[in-house]
């Protein structure tokens, strides 16, 4: 098991290398330089190759990207040029928030999209099976910020409420803080529960069809542990790939949710660096967020070799 | 002796939109204590359906049982108990193995927790009891180390040994009744005469009577005291074993026996055409549109099962009319 | 082909999606001639009206018609969307064809860049593309294309595939035609269906990556209408005035939910295993 971890997190080096080859390649095509974004135009020449000697940027390209490279694996991420302040600190610091809405959101997710799933496949072909597929791809086809804004107008309208402002961690005030992150998560896990419901269905069906289930019935075994105890475990293995993905597909979608509810993480981050091109704070931070990704995705394939015993460590 | 399954006319039907076709009918057989009772036919004749409507495991809808009583040790009509009642006695006193022990087990759960399985649902046993079980009914299906096969998963099974692991799990709980679906079909010849051999060993020391169903009359000839035929959803004869090799009276029964293999014929026999489909089912005698000896009254008229010798019925027009001569 | 349709007209659900992704590209098309108001227009005195005979869906804080502004940013979507997925569907079909032909280490090369385009989340590569280029309607449609590159990729390559190791093809070679002549021939209608799902999907994932573009800034610029930016600029006002929420909102939602389940029920019907 460890030696399948091990091969695997080494497999991801090229995969990692390629992708910040690739950030570092897009971030250098940015149009016009960073010197004169800190400098302005109208600034000395002595300024400016003092400026440029700093940041490496007098250097040929493959040096400029081992020099990156060489800081970012050993924890050194750059400043930023808008605070001076240590890139990775600051990621480090707001990807807490992240990840924690992250989680929720997929949690939320799973809570409404599995039962729903599992009840469709059930009762396949009738009005609830019909029903299902509907919110399912309303699910899909709501974009987040219009389902977000749309709710915000509901809540302020009908019930005069309002998120709480002045973002506090989950530490410091827990309650609070949950109070925060319910409504965003909400939206977000709404969003991602549609595939995963149409996932569960087919798959729960799928798995229904199989001689083992024939077998387990035979046992005198009820429909509850049928269901639960065999179909949904069997099931769980293309419902985690699905998961995986979307755990992705969230990471990126709380840059727009981050930017409504305010709230001060990785995605946030991202877009105000952006927005006041700020970019070895962007280089930096997709470069984070791309290695969570991969990771991700690494974890949910041990897990599966963990569910599925037939899947060998090779 | 009073039998331990009795099944009366039992009649199963399939719905379709808004058609609801029949695909079984006028099954009638009885099976006893400690007997090997067979069920022969092609596929698509209804026996492995049967099989499923006795285990209460047809599925419904569209399946559904339309009619009849099938009565387990006497009183109890399977068909009128309810779910909860049914589940106690499956897997219990009546259990069940299937063709294809490669995809018959759950591949997420190692062969301990499918036997274990069993016994919480059926017995109050300790951990520790139910683990002693588990390692004796191993070893009573012939496989060399339970402790460490108990251990594994299906597939690090051979196919033989996954069959002897299912009927290990059926009869767990000391069955009175096994009905066993086409139990070595998929399996290597060898083992199918082991496979074939463990079910007799065992049905002498369980004292466990045994429903085959299968396509095989090698099967059959090995291991049954009774046969009956189905084709097309019916029992067109039922007869012991002996006399259904010597004296077979269904023009079908003497194809299928003429199609064996071993038969001294050069070229092997095959009937004709094949089983007619729910949508054309002839309206007489099923078998009609296959039989060489076909009469005009087989195409109109379905033919009554009757009794044409000691222990022998058959539902043919050939006899039916003969009989009618003699009255 | 002929089936598809007969079938698809059986598809309740089929049939709601083409009707509502029919009227959307109505809106898109004919937009101009339907629209009463000009969309950059303000009317200054009528500055956060609500919805009146004159305005149907009310003014923004600029006085401007939102009814207008609604059906030519249904124009400014679908070309966006039609524009992206024709880059991403290209790019994937040429690349796609190139790994699944070869299969050798022009594929792995392929296949690994696409690899690493994935290891981004949509919306954030996206981004960052956009934050490079500099935002505006062409870099947001370049953006977005090179975001379904990859999914097209993999959709074609595996055709690709699957048709190279069909039994025809194998006995092509066997008697000694040249083998990618053959492929050539088959790869088209293999790939067709689901590449035509695909699209259908990718069309609906395009337009809801250039509304969340155009609502977080990096989109489509003003006055330019998009229903991503209208629906971010209505946050200021929308206690006051609901209007110029709901409606670019309802448009964004309907349009979406109509390309998915047009999508849907394709893939139902070109792909039934997966029903």
């Amino acid at each position: 098991m460890f030696a399948y971890i091990l091969r695997r997190l080494l497999m991801l080096i090229p995969v990692l290398f390629g992708i910040s080859v690739f950030i570092f390649l897009i971030m250098k095509m940015i149009p016009g330089d960073v010197v004169s974004t800190i400098l302005g135009t109208e600034a000395t020449d002595e300024a400016r190759s003092q400026l440029e000697k700093q940041f490496g940027l007098n250097l040929p390209i493959y040096q400029q990207y081992l020099q990156w490279m060489g800081g970012v694996l050993t924890g050194d991420f750059g400043v930023s040029l808008r605070t001076g302040k240590p890139i990775l600190g600051d990621i480090i610091s707001r990807f807490g928030l992240t990840l924690e809405l992250t989680l929720l959101s997929a949690f939320i997710s799973w809570i409404i999209a599995i039962p729903l799933g599992i009840v469709a496949a059930l009762k396949r072909n009738t009005s609830t099976d019909f029903g299902v597929r509907i919110i399912s791809l309303l699910g899909v086809s709501v974009p987040n910020f219009a389902l977000a804004t749309l709710l915000l107008l509901v809540l302020s309208l009908a019930f005069s409420y309002y998120p709480p402002a002045g973002y506090v961690s989950l530490f410091e005030e827990p309650m609070k803080n949950l109070q925060m992150m319910v409504l965003p998560a909400f939206v977000l896990g709404t969003a991602m529960a549609g595939a995963v419901m149409r996932m569960t269905r087919s798959s729960i069906l799928e798995v229904l069809r199989q001689d083992f289930i024939r077998t387990i019935r035979a046992k005198g075994a009820s429909e509850r542990i049928v269901i639960f105890n065999h179909a949904l475990k069997n099931a769980m293995i293309p419902i985690l790939t699905i998961i995986g993905m979307q755990i992705g597909t969230l990471l990126g979608g709380t840059v727009i949710i981050e930017q409504i509810f305010s709230l001060p993480g990785l995605g946030q981050m991202v877009l105000t660096a952006i927005n006041q091109r700020d970019y070895p704070v962007v280089q930096g931070a997709v470069l984070f967020i791309a290695t969570v990704f991969v990771l991700i995705n690494l974890f949910v394939d041990v897990l599966y070799s963990y569910l599925d015993p037939r899947i060998t460590y090779k | 002796m009073a039998p331990i399954l009795q099944i009366k006319d039992l009649q199963i039907d399939v719905k379709m939109d808004e058609e609801v076709l029949n695909v079984v009918k006028n099954i009638n057989l009885e099976i006893g204590k400690r007997e090997i009772y067979g069920i022969v036919g092609e596929s698509g004749s209804g026996k492995s359906l049967t099989s499923l409507a006795i285990m209460g495991l047809l599925a419904s809808p569209p399946l559904q049982v339309s009619k009849g009583e099938i009565f387990f040790e006497e009183d109890k009509d399977l068909l009128k108990l309810s779910s909860r009642e049914l589940r106690k006695i499956r897997g219990n006193k009546i259990s069940m193995i299937f063709q294809e022990p490669m995809s018959a087990l759950d591949p997420l759960f190692t062969i301990e927790d499918q036997l274990m399985e069993s016994l919480k649902f059926h017995t109050k046993l300790s951990k520790k009891e139910m683990k002693r079980a588990c390692v004796k009914i191993i070893e009573k299906v012939g496989i060399p180390r339970p402790e460490q096969i108990m251990k594994e998963y299906p597939h690090q099974l051979s196919g033989g040994m996954r069959q002897r692991i299912m009927i290990a799990i059926a009869m767990l709980c000391n069955p009175k009744l096994l009905i066993a679906d086409e139990p070595t079909t998929a399996l290597d010849v060898t083992i199918q005469a082991q496979i074939l051999d463990l079910m007799k060993e065992l049905r002498d020391d369980f004292e466990t009577s045994i429903l085959m169903i299968t396509h095989d009359l090698g099967v059959i000839a090995e291991t049954c005291q009774r046969v009956a035929v189905m084709y097309a959803g019916e029992i067109v004869e039922e007869t012991d074993v002996v006399s259904l090799f010597h004296r077979p009276k269904h023009p079908y029964t003497k194809g299928l026996l003429k199609s064996m293999v071993g038969d001294r014929s050069d070229a092997l026999y095959s009937i004709p055409g094949k089983v007619p489909s729910v949508e054309q089912m002839p309206k007489g005698c099923r078998f009609v549109t296959r039989c060489p000896e076909a009469m005009d009254i087989c195409e109109k008229v379905s033919p009554d099962d009757l009794e044409v010798a000691d222990n022998h019925r058959c539902k043919c027009w050939l006899y039916q009319k003969e009989m009618a001569n003699h009255v | 082909m002929k089936e598809i349709i007969a079938r698809l007209k059986k598809d309740k659900v089929g049939i709601v999606g083409v009707i509502g992704v029919g009227l959307v590209l109505v809106l898109g098309l004919f937009g101009p001639w339907l629209s009463p108001h000009d969309s950059t227009e303000m009317y200054k005195e009528h500055m956060l009206e609500g919805p009146s005979a004159t305005y149907w869906f009310g003014t923004d804080e600029f006085g401007r018609d939102i009814f207008s502004r609604v059906v030519e940013g249904a124009r400014v979507s679908l070309y966006v969307g039609l524009i992206s997925v024709g880059i991403g569907a290209s790019l994937g079909f040429v690349f796609g064809l190139i790994a699944g032909f070869f299969q050798n280490w022009i594929d792995n090369l392929i296949m690994r860049i696409m690899d690493i385009l994935f290891a981004f989340p949509d919306i954030l590569l996206a981004l960052t593309i956009v934050a490079v280029l500099g935002p505006n309607l062409e870099n947001t449609m370049i953006a977005i294309g090179i975001v379904f590159t990859p999914v097209f990729t993999r959709t074609v390559r595996a055709a690709v595939i699957a048709v190279k190791e069909m039994e025809f093809i194998t006995s092509a070679k066997a008697i000694g035609v040249k083998t990618h002549k053959v492929i050539f021939r088959h790869v088209s209608p293999n790939v067709l269906a689901p590449f035509i799902v695909q699209s259908t999907l990718a069309l609906s994932g395009a337009i809801l990556t250039e509304a969340a573009l155009s609502f977080l800034g990096l989109g489509i610029q003003p006055p330019n209408p998009s229903w991503g930016a209208m629906l971010n600029e209505s946050r200021q006002y929308m206690e006051i005035a609901p209007w110029i929420a709901i409606f670019p909102a309802l448009f964004i939602i309907v349009t979406i939910f109509c390309f998915n389940l047009l999508g849907d029920s394709l893939r139902d019907l070109l792909d039934p295993k997966l029903k």
